[in-house]
């Protein structure tokens, strides 16, 4: 069966976004080719070395001055509470 | 401030997003300064919603008001072209890049709406759905986007050697 590696299937498979259908046919293709096999295991490393480099960025993100964030939670006083 | 159900919501809000909505911000407006006031505006706005509107897709919520609070931000310090053709992308200080690491050095290189979806994919951990409401793009769009971006990052790493920084 031809591998398509333009496909957007792909990337959506390794990151968990297709639907029960979608994903058992890719896991067919995986199963069946060792082409696919290669190609989405490249896919998972690419895309966990991004989530590694992007989500380590986030620590050292800037926060809210104390005065700004002192602000939003005097503000929260009245505030509406969400339904649980 | 009383510890009220009230508050709560707001302060699991803000432990939650408060800095992945800086970082989203800095990016569009590359000033800090001017991303803190985009931030806190945002949050004084969700103090005013009616939470059962927005507290199933609160994330989305957020990320939608931060992204049209510093387009209008841009716009109005004039440091911006139209939307469509706004850079987004580049944080201050990430230039340098003895301190970036190469998968850094390759999304700088990404086109502007790549960068955008992968940022909201990788670093804000939203979904395909979630990008898309954001981003006003199609679920597809924001598939293909992403798939054309990790394939790009991959075929970078595979052609040289990786080189990690920390």
């Amino acid at each position: 069966m031809n591998i398509h590696p333009d496909d957007p299937k792909w990337t959506a498979y390794v990151l968990g976004e297709l639907d029960a259908d979608e994903r058992a046919e890719i896991e067919r293709l995986v199963e069946s080719s060792e082409e696919a096999r290669t190609l989405v295991e490249e896919l998972r490393v690419a895309a966990g070395m991004l989530r590694d480099e992007l989500a380590s960025q986030s620590g050292r993100a800037p926060a809210l001055l104390a005065e700004q964030r002192a602000g939003v939670l005097a503000a929260s006083a009245g505030a509406s509470a969400p339904a649980r | 401030m009383s510890d009220t159900p009230e508050s709560r919501w707001i302060v699991e809000a803000l432990e939650l997003y408060e800095r992945p909505l800086l970082r989203y911000a800095r990016w569009i407006v590359r000033d800090v300064e001017c991303a803190r006031e985009i931030v806190q505006e945002t949050f004084l706005r969700l103090c005013r919603e009616n939470p059962a509107r927005i507290s199933e897709h609160l994330a989305q919520w957020l990320f939608t008001v931060c992204r049209n609070l510093a387009f209008d931000a841009r716009k109005k310090e004039g440091r911006m072209t139209p939307l469509g053709d706004a850079e987004i992308g580049v944080e201050p200080g990430l230039e340098d890049k003895q301190t970036v690491s190469q998968i850094l050095q390759i999304v700088q290189t990404l086109p502007k709406n790549q960068r955008e979806v992968l940022y909201l994919k990788f670093q804000c951990d939203l979904s395909y759905k979630e990008i898309a409401e954001i981003t006003k793009l199609s679920v597809s769009n924001v598939g293909f986007l992403i798939h054309t971006a990790v394939r790009a990052v991959r075929r970078q790493l595979l052609s040289e050697p990786v080189r990690r920084t920390q």
